[in-house]
């Protein structure tokens, strides 16, 4: 079965899915303080797939979930979707950042859920999939420890149905239940939603993907089935 | 987020400027500030650009480093011009058959470069020196009024603090603002489905339970001030846990006197000087 299957991740164009072309970024360009962070970047992400993405600390992976949820617009190359550029798309690519604390914006924990038009009872039943029963909708969102942030930011991108979600580091600090319960979740997704989950931890990642791609120093070194 | 706006980003050359002491250049910006404040005309204005224009060439800055404008200080600058316009005053001048008063205009003018002015020579000083080598240079500045009780060491530690967590918060603080205009959209695209009628003949017009776009445009308006004072709470709450945490640091590290590096006086600082005092002293002869 494995073998027979096409790999999710490839050079192969494919209808739906994400194309990187040649893709390039560098923060303060034309600056002094010029530094490429990604460089020819190239690969294609199937329609449903669960792909992640792995590397040391600075190897260019937060910079490339930025421009794969259409936030940071490639210095060179394209980055798309149904042939139309990823920065054009926003609304269908969730994002759940590394320091998840700055996307939530809401004073409540209730009232972000409803900033997406999610209400009380589907608020909760998503909040009681990533297993924070305990939070209250009208839980300020700064009394909450940097996990439960993280899990409340999940509840929410889950909720909201978006066709493409990547995850910036969302393992990082949760004990083993809170890892097992975020990857039950992201297995509990439609299988029609595409999720990239950015990670420098491929043990614990490793069950939320079937591929994987390595970055080394900004630039794609290894892409596998796992 | 390319050339975003930083205050203190040093940038690595060797000139004579990033050999003039940190104490000098801020004592030589003190001057020209308090130069305008006793003769704030045209003439000071002048002097002001040109000591900038000397200095960013004499550090071989490269012209990248010019950070381009937030929108909303363009919007201020512009606005203040177009109030400076309206409200007219001498002197007239005529455009055809029509009298336009040009002296708000240009007050307002004036008064946008001296700001734009300041922050230039601002911006002069993080390009040309290491952001650690200005607690010790303010705590040195201030030194004498120690005599009058200010905490001077209070003010050198916040500084020290600040100087640390600027960068972060400016890159927090743009991040923020990327991810709320993502926000923004995906929450516009929701409204605007959820008030697409259900049966395509009812059309989008004259159905009664839809708002209008007059009270949608207050709800968007309303939001809005409510997500920009969220923007800046939130990245000023994580800034500020941050800053704690460095604080905290550096008290654990055994001190919490930022470190002096009381470099020592040479031949840029003279020069910098002499052109300095040049500079007020030409402004002062020359607008009197
Ligand atoms: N806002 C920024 N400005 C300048 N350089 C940055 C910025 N963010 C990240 N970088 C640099 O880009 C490189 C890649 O960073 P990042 O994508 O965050 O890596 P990772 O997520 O794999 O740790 C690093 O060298 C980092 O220092
Ligand atoms: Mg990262």
């Amino acid at each position: 079965m494995t073998d027979a299957k096409p790999a999710a991740v490839s050079s192969m164009p494919t209808t739906g899915g994400i194309l990187l072309d040649n893709v390039g970024y560098v923060y303060d360009d034309k600056t002094p303080w010029a530094h490429q962070a990604l460089e020819n970047i190239s690969f294609t992400i199937d329609p449903g797939s669960r792909i992640l993405i792995v590397g040391e600390n600075g190897s260019g992976k937060s910079t490339l979930a930025w421009i794969l949820a259409g936030l940071y617009k490639p210095t060179i190359g394209q980055a798309i979707r149904a042939d139309k550029p990823l920065v054009e798309q926003t609304p269908n690519l969730g994002f759940l950042i590394q320091h998840t604390r700055l996307q939530l914006l809401s004073p409540t924990v209730g009232q972000e859920f409803s900033t997406f038009g999610i209400t009380g009872s589907d608020a909760q039943t998503a909040m009681r999939s990533m297993g924070i029963t305990n939070i209250h909708l009208s839980t300020r969102l700064e009394n909450l420890s940097v996990g439960q942030q993280r899990r409340v930011g999940l509840a929410v991108l889950f909720a909201r149905e978006c066709p493409v979600i990547i995850l910036d580091e969302p393992l990082a600090g949760l004990d083993r239940q809170g890892q097992t319960r975020i990857a039950e979740a992201v297995n509990a997704l439609p299988h029609q939603t595409t999720v990239v989950t950015v990670t420098h931890d491929f043990e614990a990642s490793a069950p939320l993907a079937t591929d994987a791609i390595e970055l080394t120093g900004g630039s794609v070194s290894k892409v596998w089935s796992l | 987020m390319k050339s975003a706006f930083h205050l203190l980003r040093y940038v690595d050359r060797d000139s004579i400027v990033h050999r003039t002491n940190a104490r000098t250049k801020i004592l030589s910006m003190s001057a020209m500030a308090l130069c305008l404040a006793f003769r704030p005309g045209w003439i000071a204005v002048a002097g002001i650009w040109s000591l900038g224009a000397v200095t960013f060439i004499a550090a071989r800055l490269p012209v990248g480093c010019i950070p381009r404008f937030p929108k909303i200080v363009s919007y201020g600058l512009l606005s203040g011009l177009v109030l400076g316009a309206i409200s007219g005053g001498e002197p007239n001048v005529n455009i055809g058959s029509w009298v336009f008063g040009a002296g708000g205009l240009v007050i307002q003018i004036r008064f946008s470069l001296v700001t734009l002015g300041l922050l230039f020579l601002s911006l002069l000083l993080g390009w040309t020196t290491p952001p650690s080598e200005l607690p010790g240079a303010v705590r040195f500045i201030l030194r004498p009024f120690r005599a009058v009780r200010l905490p001077v060491d209070d003010v050198v530690t916040g500084l020290a603090l600040a100087v640390r967590v600027m960068p972060l918060l400016m890159d927090e603080l743009a991040s923020t603002f990327t991810l709320w205009k993502a926000r923004r959209d995906a929450q516009n695209l929701r409204t605007r489905s959820a008030s697409i009628p259900a049966s395509p003949e009812a059309g989008t017009k004259n159905v009664p339970s839809t708002p209008g776009p007059a009270s949608q445009r207050a709800d968007l308006m309303e939001r809005t001030i409510n997500d920009v004072i969220a923007i800046a709470a939130t990245s000023t709450t994580s800034a500020v846990r941050r800053s704690t945490e460095i604080g905290r640091a550096m008290r654990a590290k055994g001190s919490t006197e930022a470190p002096v590096t009381e470099s020592s006086w040479g031949l840029p600082d003279f020069i910098a000087a002499v052109v300095t005092i040049c500079t007020v002293v030409a402004v002062f002869v020359l607008d009197s």
